[in-house]
C-alpha cells in the first residue's frame, strides 16, 4: 500500500514541477508549485517525518508561496513575455539533465534494502526537537540571527521608497539622483553584508 | 492488487524521486529568464534537497535529516524574504523581472 501512494505522490508531484517550469504565467506557475510542495508533504508523511509533512504545508505551501503570488499579483501582468533560448541549446540541456538523472538513479538506485522498522514516535515533534534543542542548539540560535538578518534587510529595502523618503520617487530635483545612485550601491553593500551572517 | 500491495519502496526511489524533482529545478533556472519563475525553480531544488534528507534520515532510523530540513526551511524563507524584496526593489527601477534585461542595464 505504501508503494501506491509513492507512486501517485510521486507522479503528481513530478507532473505539477513539469508544469511549474513550463507555464507562461507566473501566477499558474506558482499554484502548480503549491500542488507539487503538497505532494511532495504526502511523500513526507509517507517517510513517517509528520512534523516536517506539517511544516512543509505550513510553511512552503502556506506562507512562502503566499508570499510569491502577493509579489507576483504586486508586480502585475508585465512579465508576460516568455523568451527562452535558443531551441538547440535547450535541447541539449534537456538532454544532459535526463542524462544527469539516469546515471544519479544509477549510482544512488542500487539498494535494495527496505526501510528499517522504526518506533511510533519517529518523526514526530518531540523526537525532532530532542536532536535540535541538544545537538544543534548552537545552529538552531544561529538560525534565529539569520532571520532577524533577513527581517532587517527586507525591511530597509522596503522603506527607501516610502512616501516620505528622499528615495527614487523624486528623481525631479538634480541632486536627489545622485541620492538615489548612492542607496543603489549601499543597498548592495548591505545585500554583501548579509552573507557572512548566513 | 496482490502486485501492488507487495511492492516495496525503498532508498532509491525516494533519491531517484527526489534527484528528477531536483532537475526540474535546475532547467527551470536555467531556462526561464522570468526571476519569479527562477525563484520558484529554486524553492523547488530545495524541496527535493529535503526529501533526500528524510529518505536517508528514514533510513539510518535517526532524526538529524529532519533538523537539517527545518534549516532549510528556515534559509529558504529568509531567502525568499531578501530575495523577493530586492527583485521589487528592481522592478521598480527598471520596469522588468526579465534577468536578460538586466544585464544589459547593468553594462
Amino acid at each position: 500500500m505504501e508503494a501506491v501512494f509513492f507512486y501517485v505522490f510521486g507522479t503528481l508531484a513530478v507532473i505539477s514541477a513539469l508544469l511549474t517550469v513550463t507555464r507562461r504565467d507566473a501566477v499558474a506557475s506558482a499554484f502548480w508549485l503549491i500542488f507539487c510542495f503538497l505532494s511532495v508533504a504526502a511523500l513526507f508523511a509517507l517517510l513517517s517525518a509528520h512534523f516536517m509533512a506539517i511544516l512543509q504545508i505550513l510553511l512552503y505551501a502556506g506562507a512562502i508561496m503566499v508570499f510569491f503570488l502577493f509579489v507576483i499579483m504586486f508586480l502585475g501582468k508585465s512579465q508576460d513575455r516568455v523568451k527562452t533560448s535558443d531551441w538547440r541549446v535547450v535541447a541539449l540541456g534537456v538532454l544532459s539533465l535526463i542524462g544527469a538523472t539516469v546515471v544519479l538513479t544509477r549510482l544512488v538506485g542500487s539498494t535494495h534494502a527496505p526501510f528499517p522498522a522504526v518506533a511510533d514516535s519517529y518523526g514526530g515533534i518531540e523526537a525532532v526537537s530532542e536532536v535540535l534543542l541538544t545537538k544543534y542548539l548552537f545552529a538552531f540560535e544561529l538560525t534565529g540571527l539569520l532571520l532577524t538578518a533577513a527581517v532587517i534587510g527586507a525591511v530597509y529595502l522596503a522603506r527607501r521608497e516610502a512616501p516620505g523618503s528622499r528615495g527614487a520617487k523624486a528623481p525631479v530635483v538634480r541632486g536627489l539622483t545622485s541620492q538615489a545612485a548612492t542607496s543603489t550601491a549601499s543597498s548592495s553593500a548591505v545585500q554583501h553584508e548579509d552573507v557572512p551572517h548566513a | 492488487m496482490p502486485d501492488l500491495t507487495t511492492l516495496h519502496v525503498h532508498l532509491g526511489h525516494y533519491l531517484t524521486l527526489s534527484a528528477i524533482l531536483f532537475f526540474i529545478g535546475v532547467s527551470g533556472v536555467v531556462f526561464r529568464r522570468n526571476a519569479i519563475i527562477m525563484f520558484m525553480s529554486i524553492e523547488l531544488m530545495l524541496t527535493a534537497v529535503n526529501l533526500t534528507f528524510l529518505a536517508v534520515s528514514r533510513q539510518l532510523g535517526d532524526h538529524q535529516g529532519h533538523v537539517f530540513v527545518l534549516f532549510a526551511l528556515a534559509v529558504a524563507a529568509a531567502e525568499a524574504g531578501v530575495g523577493l524584496a530586492i527583485l521589487v526593489e528592481i522592478f521598480k527601477r527598471r520596469g522588468s523581472i526579465d534577468v536578460d534585461d538586466f544585464r544589459k542595464l547593468m553594462e
